[in-house]
């Protein structure tokens, strides 16, 4: 102990603390910022997955594309009212729903999930030829009440990984073009 | 495993670059300016080289439209420090954009020069910008690509025929070049089917391939009556 404090430190005390201090509100700020940023995901309305499932709706329902094309589509606002031209309930987020079928304007859902413009992905190919199910890759979204906070990613390293399994090309210029 | 290949019969090219502009907007290239044109920076995909033959006074102009030849025994790939491009097990050369570094060494060992480097973001006149084919995608400036044989209508027909559920057939996949070209002077196909047409036309004594010296191995096949120094 003797020896350290004989060592000449070139800051004193309170100086340590005051940059210790300023990196933390530093630190403090930067998670703030990447949480606005990456945390982003904010629908428009608060679409509830599982009531609708318990209604008895199919997923082709309002995601009618999978079996025939790469996307899979979402529900345009024609579908929503097939319904809700009569309120369903008194919930909050019917109402606002109720006031997008009034006004007629589209609903700007947010993507949740994307791959690179470079990759190409098939949703005919996985569900229909490969037989893969909708919540092997997107968890159960299908069934939550709410939509997830946050993008889920679908890394390149899962695609791979099933591939391995199932034997599927794992050539790079299957995926990217 | 198919081994895809082209034939191209000059005898019937008439040089009249409608597989050069096909391919430009089959593959998004963008335009160039003649500035960058006279700089070299031009991407051409499918390029037409004029060439003389013969021997004075005897001299005919030829020309001879260029893709990606495609090698068996790839320059290119040597010195990729990346991996970026590569043989697929069908005989492809790929170029995987987003693992390019952009360095260059591949352009510069290409001994037909086509590879091209994106000098700058590309662009297109507002009016165009819906009428890129969803299917490829835009590449970033400071990467390198070529010719791919149009392998996104592989990745389609393949898919196709999967859901026909049949085997692939040979005209299922043709590149845009082929399809388009006036004269029919382009054959492609698998050239390890012996019952092919490109593998017969490969076969065939017109048939040669350019540098043929270098030991590259192209799987572009030209075809010419007469005397010809590729
Ligand atoms: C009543 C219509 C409806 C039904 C039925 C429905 N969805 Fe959705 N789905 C939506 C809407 C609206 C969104 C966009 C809002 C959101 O992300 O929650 C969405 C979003 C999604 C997304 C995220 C898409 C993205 O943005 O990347 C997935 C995945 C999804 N649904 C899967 C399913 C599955 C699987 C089923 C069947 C079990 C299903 N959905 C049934 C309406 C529906
Ligand atoms: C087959 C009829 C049907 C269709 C089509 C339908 N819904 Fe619903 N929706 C219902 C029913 C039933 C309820 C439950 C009402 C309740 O119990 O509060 C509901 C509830 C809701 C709620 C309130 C959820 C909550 O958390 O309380 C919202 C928001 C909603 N739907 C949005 C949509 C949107 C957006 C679409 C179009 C993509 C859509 N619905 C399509 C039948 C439908
Ligand atoms: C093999 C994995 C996989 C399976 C299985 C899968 N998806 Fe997807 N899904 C993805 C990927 C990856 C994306 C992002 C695609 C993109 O960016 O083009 C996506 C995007 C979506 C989207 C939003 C974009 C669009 O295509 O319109 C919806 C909605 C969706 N999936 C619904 C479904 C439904 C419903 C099923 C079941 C029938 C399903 N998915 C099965 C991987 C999968
Ligand atoms: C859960 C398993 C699974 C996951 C995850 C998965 N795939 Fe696949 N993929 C398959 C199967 C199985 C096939 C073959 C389908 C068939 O039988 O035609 C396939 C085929 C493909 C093909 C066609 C390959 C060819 O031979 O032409 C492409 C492209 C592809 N997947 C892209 C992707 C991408 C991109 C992702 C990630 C975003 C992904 N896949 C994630 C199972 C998966
Ligand atoms: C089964 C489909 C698939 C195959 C095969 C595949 N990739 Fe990818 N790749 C993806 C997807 C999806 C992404 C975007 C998601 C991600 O970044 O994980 C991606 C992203 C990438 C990226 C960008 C990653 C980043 O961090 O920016 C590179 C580089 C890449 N791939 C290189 C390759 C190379 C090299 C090969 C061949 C050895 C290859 N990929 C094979 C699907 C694939």
């Amino acid at each position: 102990m003797k020896i350290l404090r004989n060592i000449n430190v070139p800051f004193s005390r309170n100086q340590i603390l005051a940059i210790l201090g300023g990196i933390l509100v530093v630190v403090v700020i930067l998670i703030f910022i990447f949480g606005a940023v990456w945390g982003g995901v904010k629908q428009p309305i608060s679409f509830n997955h599982k009531i609708h499932a318990e209604n008895d709706l199919d997923c082709l329902d309002c995601h009618p594309y999978f079996n025939e094309h790469a996307s899979s589509g979402r529900p345009s606002l024609e579908t929503c009212m097939s319904c809700h031209e009569e309120p369903q309930g008194e919930s909050l987020a019917e109402k606002k729903l109720l006031e997008y079928i009034k006004s007629g304007n589209e609903i700007d859902w947010q993507r949740l999930y994307r791959v690179p413009e470079d990759v190409y992905f098939s949703h005919r190919r996985h569900v229909v030829l490969g037989q893969i199910d909708c919540m092997t890759c997107h968890g159960n979204i299908g069934e939550s009440p709410k939509p997830p906070s946050e993008p889920l990613k679908i890394t390149m390293k899962k695609c791979m990984k099933c591939h391995e399994e199932k034997e599927a090309s794992n050539d790079c210029i299957a995926c990217h073009r | 495993m198919p081994r895809w290949g082209m034939v191209i019969d000059l005898d019937r090219c008439t040089a009249c670059q409608a597989c050069v502009v096909a391919c430009k907007a089959e593959n998004n290239i963008p335009f160039s300016s003649p500035k960058e044109a006279g700089r070299r920076r031009i991407i051409s995909w499918m390029r037409v080289l004029p060439m003389m033959e013969g021997e004075y006074p005897n001299l005919r102009e030829r020309f001879i439209p260029r893709p990606c030849m495609h090698c068996d025994n790839p320059p290119c790939v040597k010195v990729c420090p990346v991996g970026a491009t590569y043989k697929n097990k069908e005989g492809l050369i790929a170029q995987v954009y987003t693992q390019c570094i952009g360095c260059r060494y591949c352009t510069n060992n290409c001994p037909y020069t086509l590879k091209y480097f994106n000098w700058f973001r590309p662009e297109w006149p507002e009016e165009m910008e819906n009428y890129l084919n969803p299917d490829v995608s835009i590449r970033s400036k400071g990467v390198v690509e070529k010719c791919t044989f149009c392998h996104h209508r592989l990745q389609k027909a393949r898919e196709k025929a999967r859901a026909e559920n049949r085997e692939l057939k040979e005209e299922d996949y043709i590149p845009a070049c082929v399809q388009t070209c006036p004269t029919d002077a382009i054959y492609f196909g698998d050239l390890d089917d012996s019952k092919s047409k490109v593998a017969q036309l490969a076969r065939s004594p017109r048939a040669f391939r350019l540098l043929e010296e270098l030991g590259t191995e192209p799987k572009v096949y030209y075809l010419s009556e007469g005397e010809w120094h590729g």
